[in-house]
């Protein structure tokens, strides 16, 4: 068991296994719900209304809506749809990677405001797609997006870790020298 | 130097990595409307009686009626607190579809090149897992509505809808269903068909993931 968890992958998912698995279980409760989830939702409504608007005056904020003044087309926009579980999973795959705390702080940052600039494209198109067909609403509010989302987390912690191991390598380079010269 | 010339591939590593990028794109464009469309709803069909069994396993009365439009109306056996007798619950055909959605996913990554050596041994070592997934995410989902009706302190603000009486659940047990629900509607369809493409094909694995493992 001990000669397991030396393995750096092993130990690697186990920590991230137990971060997310955390995170997970603070976001499923109902005092995160209502002290995280519903005011960030509702916020992220509130700016997506604010960013579409200078185009397209005819959208319109309402609580946790999102219409069309002319009554075609609306989404409410739930806690499942504001993306906080992808987040979640990539701060927890970030976090949990062995580097700098503080360099995973910042990827981590950074991850999730790439995460959240996609989601509230993806919530400007799912209201654009409201007023058409029902099923292709659905089709892309269940499966396109939450698949893009997903890889879109993938690929953020891809570049993330290369660019974390060329930092560790220039470092190393860097120590080199020094350390064949003390 | 050229904007073709800027984006061309490095490093044999780099090319790996497009090409399974732009298979796994191209894949998911053909794949996912025609699971959604069709094949989900086959396969959610086929699998009623066998996820019947196994909610019956899981505590709940476990027959599955098909509703309309494609929902699974599951008899809970649960008494209702307003005394109408015991409740149904409706799972949406969107539901069902959501939790299939690592079907597509798995698909696409293990058609993608560097592929597995024994790729038909890996689909159908993927399959099984999915069914399971699928099936344990179905438990979670329908527990974790269930438990806020039995303790209402677990609901989010508002309360539940529906009220039913008996045993409130295991506090623990009531935790592991609400984030099982939680998980299980989100990211564990992503995760576990990653994982999967990962065990079961090594060589792709290595293609794509090796420079990060040798870097880190």
């Amino acid at each position: 068991m001990k000669r397991l968890f030396s393995n750096p992958g092993v130990r690697y998912l186990a920590t991230f296994a137990i971060v997310a698995l955390a995170l997970f279980s603070v976001l499923a409760t109902p005092w995160a719900e209502r002290i995280f989830v519903q005011p960030f939702t509702q916020a992220l409504v509130d700016v997506t209304a604010f960013l579409v608007r200078p185009f397209d005056a005819r959208v319109v904020a309402d609580g946790d809506i999102l219409r069309f003044s002319d009554g075609l087309g609306a989404v409410q926009v739930l806690a499942g749809c504001n993306a906080v579980e992808v987040c979640a999973l990539l701060a927890a795959a970030i976090l949990a990677f062995p580097a700098r705390f503080r360099d995973c702080l910042i990827g981590a940052g950074l991850g999730v405001l790439a995460l959240q600039t996609v989601n509230l494209f993806r919530i400007i198109t799912l209201l654009y797609l409201s007023r058409g067909s029902q099923e292709v609403f659905e089709f892309f509010h269940h499966y396109v997006w939450d698949a893009m989302i997903g890889l879109e987390g993938l690929l953020v912690f891809f570049f993330w870790a290369r660019w974390q191991g060329r930092r560790e390598r220039a470092t190393r380079a860097g120590d080199q020298p020094a350390e064949a010269g003390a | 130097m050229s904007l073709f010339g800027a984006l061309a591939a490095r490093t044999s590593e780099e090319t790996d990595r497009r090409r399974f990028g732009l298979w796994v794109g191209l894949a998911l464009i053909i794949i996912l409307p025609v699971w959604w469309f069709g094949g989900a709803d086959i396969l959610i069909a086929a699998i009623r009686p066998l996820a019947a069994g196994v909610l019956a396993l899981f505590g709940l009365d476990g027959g599955i009626s098909a509703g309309p439009e494609g929902a699974w109306i599951v008899s809970t056996g649960l008494v209702l607190a307003d005394g109408s007798g015991t409740m149904d619950y409706t799972v949406a055909k969107e539901v069902l579809r959501r939790l299939m959605l690592g079907v597509p996913l798995f698909v696409a990554f293990m058609i993608a090149p560097p592929r597995a050596e024994r790729p038909l041994r890996g689909f159908l070592i993927g399959a099984a897992v999915l069914l399971v997934l699928f099936l344990l995410s179905l438990t979670a989902f329908l527990w974790g509505e269930i438990a806020p009706m039995l303790n209402p302190a677990l609901a989010p603000a508002g309360g539940p809808l529906t009220r039913l009486t008996g045993e409130p659940l295991n506090p623990v047990l009531a935790q592991i269903a609400i984030v099982g629900r939680y998980v299980g509607m989100s990211v564990a369809p992503l995760i576990v068909s990653i994982i999967l493409w990962a065990v079961l094909n090594p060589r792709g694995r290595e293609a794509l993931l090796g420079q990060i493992e040798a870097e880190t």
